[in-house]
């Protein structure tokens, strides 16, 4: 009995001692959160030894030496330089290197989504996911952008963009959903061109940082005042995605509007960003956007949103720097008044002029018909039959993009060929309609002879403000003190942000 | 300080490869002048080229797009006879910038489903 009870006793305890040791063993696997990062990019370069994402990938080698993340990349693709020191100043990657094309992309995207659902990515990890790269304008119907993938057929030029191969921010939607479901806490960070548009990602994502060097209408740029630098530079250990985001957004000086999906940024992003919008824009022969921003804004309303936006965003420094008169950090707002106003000066200037070519015409609509009365004989009966044709709602814009000549001549044709009277006033009531639509367009261009060559005239209005990215540069580093300014009187205490919680 | 080169980049439907279903469509094509008549064509010089007649009247409403790359909002309220079809009526035409980098910019997106008419 006495034996039977020992026995029993032994096997409790040892039941016990392995149970705990299960539960020690289990517990410190569950407890040990780990860090994992995928690096992507490098895309859409030019043939040559390196890429201009270099030097921020430099910086985010040498800080990823001194931590222990577990980190894979796909980058770049044929230039000698950015792949030696992606091989020397990057600490030993889990698995070999690969060139950012669409396929590599595809299959990394895969890659993680199988390390998640096979737990070796699991919850409580922290995974961030870096997109260096060139990044298009959003298209009509992808949720964020699409940007630059190496490889295609040749070497990329920037001008013309051949052999560019592009793939979608889009296609990180799922990874973004799984590593959610999954308790990851997660970290994107898009550096590209017009990368504010990867914030859509955001919805539905509750674990999910991101991170972008600029917003959805802006450029983003590299080097050593750029934000994509100064994030890396920021990005170290111990450091949460949001201190380095704000960090590093004081500290560049390009013209840019990085974001972050906290609920401050948004905040900010629906008080400041459209308005200050055009003001973040240049001219430089490679890289305008501010001619058609001008000829955009002068076929509209000139005096309506552009100004009142404006009135409320002086209004609003006005006010935020009366409220922070006396305050430790005191924002003054003078000089980023100054230099808006100035510029919106100039920018008028311009609208004007394109106004005086007459773009603010081109939005005015015609209709345009025709018809034809046919006298046929029916049963001996003389019966009249009216065709006609209307071609409605064509714009001034449209009637000196097309070219009627063309039309009517086509038409003429089918005429020609056409059997029977009906069939060939059918055609007739078409031509007689476009010989209107031409007589319009030779009237309109006799009135505002400059239309004919819009574009030319309109670039050349703008080419005569000279290459001033650098006004754009101090305005984006009067709008940093803003931002900075409003973020800090917008901050929450809610530590639930993935933004405060993800750490490097 | 360099910057990052814009890739710009024009409206992208996502494409249907086969009409299988009456309805409202945008279509993304080209608009040529054929001997039978002015033709919409989509997909064109593609194993997938989906050609679109019209009336006369329809006709004249592309005639200022002979050669141009357009969208177009039409009726298709007819079953295509293969990858040959007729509209019945455009409702709106417009130039398009074709996208070079990205050959999958033309094609067809159901707007909105409507019965289909027999002859």
């Amino acid at each position: 009995m006495n034996q039977i009870t020992d026995l029993c006793l032994n096997s409790i305890m040892i039941i016990k001692i392995l149970s705990f040791c299960t539960l020690l063993l289990f517990s410190s696997t569950a407890l040990k959160a780990e860090n994992h990062m995928l690096i992507l990019g490098g895309g859409g370069e030019p043939t040559g030894a390196t890429t201009i994402f270099d030097s921020t990938m430099k910086i985010l080698g040498k800080n990823l030496k001194s931590t222990d993340w577990k980190y894979q990349a796909s980058f770049n693709g044929g230039h000698a330089e950015t792949e030696r020191m992606l091989a020397s100043s990057y600490p030993a990657p889990e698995a070999a290197t690969t060139n950012f094309t669409v396929d590599n992309y595809n299959k990394m995207i895969a890659n993680y989504k199988a390390k998640i659902l096979m737990g070796q990515i699991k919850s409580g990890d922290q995974l961030m996911i870096i997109m260096n790269t060139h990044g298009a304008a959003k298209n009509g119907n992808e949720k964020t952008h699409l940007v630059a993938a190496s490889g295609g057929t040749g070497a990329t030029n920037l001008n013309n963009l051949s052999g560019t191969e592009l793939v979608s921010m889009d296609a990180l939607e799922e990874l973004v959903k799984l590593s959610n479901e999954r308790g990851i806490n997660l970290g994107l960070v898009d550096l590209s061109c017009h990368s504010g548009n990867t914030q859509a990602l955001k919805a539905n994502a509750p674990n999910t940082c991101i991170i972008t060097a600029t917003g959805p209408e802006h450029y983003g740029f590299a080097g050593d005042t750029a934000f994509s630098d100064t994030f890396m530079k920021n990005l170290k250990k111990g450091v949460t995605l949001e201190g380095a985001f704000l960090k590093a957004r004081t500290e560049s000086s390009d013209a840019s509007f990085p974001m972050i999906s906290t609920d401050e940024n948004a905040q900010i992003v629906a008080e400041v960003y459209s308005s200050i919008t055009p003001y973040l824009y240049f001219y430089e022969p490679e890289a305008d956007k501010l001619t058609d921003y001008i000829i955009a804004t002068s076929k509209d309303c000139i005096n309506c949103k552009r100004d009142s936006q404006f009135a409320a965003l002086i209004s609003m420094i006005e006010q935020l720097q009366q409220a922070s008169t006396g305050t430790r950090n005191g924002f003054n707002g003078e000089e980023l008044k100054k230099l808006l106003i100035t510029y919106k000066a100039q920018q008028d200037q311009l609208i004007m002029a394109q106004k005086a070519l007459g773009v603010d015409v081109l939005s005015k609509k015609e209709n345009f018909s025709a018809s034809i009365t046919l006298t046929d004989k029916v049963k001996g009966k003389t019966v009249n039959k009216t065709l006609s044709f209307e071609r409605k709602n064509l714009s001034w814009q449209e009637i000196i993009d097309m070219n009627p000549d063309d039309t009517i001549r086509t038409f003429e044709g089918y005429r020609n060929r056409s059997k029977g009277a009906t069939n060939k006033a059918d055609k007739q009531v078409v031509i007689d309609a476009w010989k209107k639509i031409k007589a319009k367009k030779e009237e309109i261009l006799n009135q505002y002879p400059k239309l004919k060559n819009l574009q030319m005239e309109s670039q050349n209005i703008v080419k005569k403000i000279g290459a001033n990215r650098d006004v754009a540069e101090k305005i984006a580093m009067q709008e940093k003190k803003l931002y900075d300014e409003l973020y800090r009187q917008k901050q929450s205490l809610n530590t639930n942000d993935p933004c405060r919680k993800i750490v490097f | 300080m360099k910057y990052l080169f814009v890739l710009f980049l024009i409206p992208q439907l996502s494409l249907a490869d086969i009409i299988t279903e009456c309805g409202e469509y945008t279509a993304n094509g080209v608009v040529r002048a054929k001997q039978e008549g002015i033709q919409l064509i989509v997909n064109e010089k593609t194993q997938s080229e989906y050609v679109v007649t019209m009336s006369t009247s329809e006709q004249g409403q592309l005639g200022g797009y002979i050669d141009r790359d357009v969208t177009i909002e039409l009726v298709l309220d007819k079953k295509f006879n293969g990858q040959s079809g007729s509209t019945s009526k455009i409702i709106s035409s417009k130039s398009r910038i074709p996208n070079p980098l990205y050959p999958g910019d033309t094609g067809f997106k159901l707007d909105k489903k409507v019965p289909c008419k027999i002859d």
